[in-house]
């Protein structure tokens, strides 16, 4: 059996887009013939079990048993990819709940893949965080993911200093998400379904929906250009262990 | 475009430039189907009076793709393969966007899929934006039927073959005769309907003024029938190419 792989998406900041990221990436894997299962850290009410019910369960990863549910899971559980969805504010304190439970000791010794989402925001405390997070990734793949989705532009930074904490972190991969249709996006939100499911215009109980053809458009070439980010970075082989 | 199993057919009447006649093609192609007692609806970019809408109110609607709002009450109304016909008529200053709205959304491949048959009818102007524009559109949309029309109203317009290549026998370049000054008067005071004007000769217009309108009109009509056919003979082929059973 191959080994099993850990993404972390997670920010230090609210409202950067990290259930929208985690969104894609499990889309991604479906189309990819993945098995993936999810974890929502945004306990009691999770907003990723709202568009992929199926795949995820909402956790609180500061106790002790939701965090044996998740990593003590990892080698039984059929899918074969853990996204874990992290709330705001907790990327910090995750990993470092992981490396004193020792899941980043197995992570060096090559039992687990494990990757980080370190999702940014427009501000330079986003920058802070990259210092802040590259304590805990040695073993990791690192992706900072600039996110364009809400058409934001990353005003506050200027590119020595990002470049500064960027060469902190060791083969950090940047990721560029861009920018979405409001609307499309918005109505996406509406449905409640995964993108995938908008694009081929069906409800959450897999009825065909009157969804606009241009805002399924919108969304199908947006969609195709986040994963042509994941493509660029072999997502794949790094999920397969490669 | 002729009934039966056949797509529904989509025009897209366009010129990247103004003056060139887009309105008048439109206005054809519109009347077109009514003469021929097709259902039709038809769709105006033109910012200025007088357009589409002033000459056939009944069967047009006004259009924008700038903001998503007039890109969705548009695009997701074309789309649907209803047995209407559509009829766009693309404003130069809507160009740009109406065709990259239309890539980003991958508005052709849905459209075939669901029965709809895209045509771009281009007025083959001799400048050299129009020039331009039209070979990108053809790089940009290769599965997509580009017609040059041209208009012998337009000076030179002829003289610009050569720069309009053909690369499938759908696309077989359109013409729209002449007609002279004299006779076009009567056409161009809004409202006005080919198909209303057939049917019951105003009386205002002498017998030889309105059998000239009815022989220029006809020619026009040849052109759409002979385009009807070649777009039926394609979907012949195809059908009969193995593995579209």
């Amino acid at each position: 059996m191959s080994k099993p792989a850990v993404i972390l998406v997670g920010a230090d900041k609210g409202g950067v887009g990290k259930t929208t990221v985690t969104r894609t990436l499990l889309d991604y894997f479906v189309a990819h013939n993945i098995p993936a299962r999810a974890f929502d850290t945004e306990s009691p009410r999770g907003t990723l079990k709202r568009f992929h019910p199926d795949m995820t369960e909402v956790v609180d990863v500061t106790t002790i048993p939701d965090q044996m549910r998740i990593f003590d899971t990892l080698a039984e559980a059929d899918a074969k990819v853990t996204v874990i969805d992290v709330r705001a504010g907790l990327l910090s304190s995750t990993l470092r709940a992981l490396r004193d439970i020792g899941f980043l000791d197995i992570v060096k010794k090559g039992q687990v893949t494990f990757a980080v989402f370190h999702i940014l925001g427009p501000s330079i405390a986003s920058l802070d965080e990259i210092a802040e997070t590259a304590a805990f990734v040695g073993d990791a793949k690192y992706f900072l993911v600039k996110n364009h989705i809400n058409n934001t532009s990353f005003f506050e930074w200027d590119p020595a200093t990002y470049d500064s904490y960027f060469s902190k972190i060791k083969d950090a991969v940047e990721i560029n998400i861009p920018h979405l249709n409001e609307m499309a996006c918005e109505q996406v939100e509406v449905a409640s379904v995964p993108f995938l499911t908008f694009v081929a215009n069906k409800n959450a109980g897999n009825e065909t929906a009157a969804y606009s053809f241009v805002l399924r458009g919108y969304v199908r070439h947006w969609l195709g250009n986040v994963w042509g980010e994941y493509d660029r970075v072999k997502l794949t082989d790094i999920t397969a262990g490669r | 475009m002729n009934g039966g199993n056949a797509r529904t057919p989509l025009f897209i009447v366009c010129s990247p430039q103004p003056r060139t006649g887009c309105t008048l093609v439109a206005r054809l192609l519109v009347d077109f189907f009514l003469m021929e007692g097709r259902p039709v609806a038809a769709f105006d970019f033109a910012a200025e009076p007088p357009s589409l809408i002033d000459f056939l109110p009944g069967y047009t609607v006004r259009a924008d793709v700038t903001e998503i709002g007039g890109q969705m009450a548009l695009f997701d109304r074309i789309i649907v393969s209803d047995g209407t016909a559509k009829v766009v008529d693309l404003s130069p200053i809507a160009f740009q966007q109406f065709f990259s709205v239309m890539s980003e959304i991958a508005f052709v491949a849905d459209a075939r899929e669901r029965g709809m048959e895209p045509i771009v009818l281009f007025m083959a102007a001799p400048d050299a934006i129009s020039q331009r524009s039209y070979s990108l559109l053809q790089r940009r949309f290769p599965e997509m039927a580009l017609v040059p029309v041209y208009n012998e109203m337009l000076a030179r317009a002829d003289r610009a073959r050569k720069n309009y290549a053909v690369l499938d026998s759908t696309s077989v370049a359109m013409q729209i005769p002449a007609l002279a000054p004299l006779y076009r008067r009567f056409l161009d005071q809004p409202p006005f309907s080919f198909a209303a004007f057939r049917g019951a000769p105003p009386d205002d217009i002498p017998l030889d003024t309105y059998m000239e309108l009815l022989r220029w009109m006809r020619r026009a009509c040849v052109e759409f029938r002979e385009l009807e056919l070649r777009l039926l003979l394609n979907d012949v082929r195809l059908s009969l190419q193995p593995g579209t059973g």
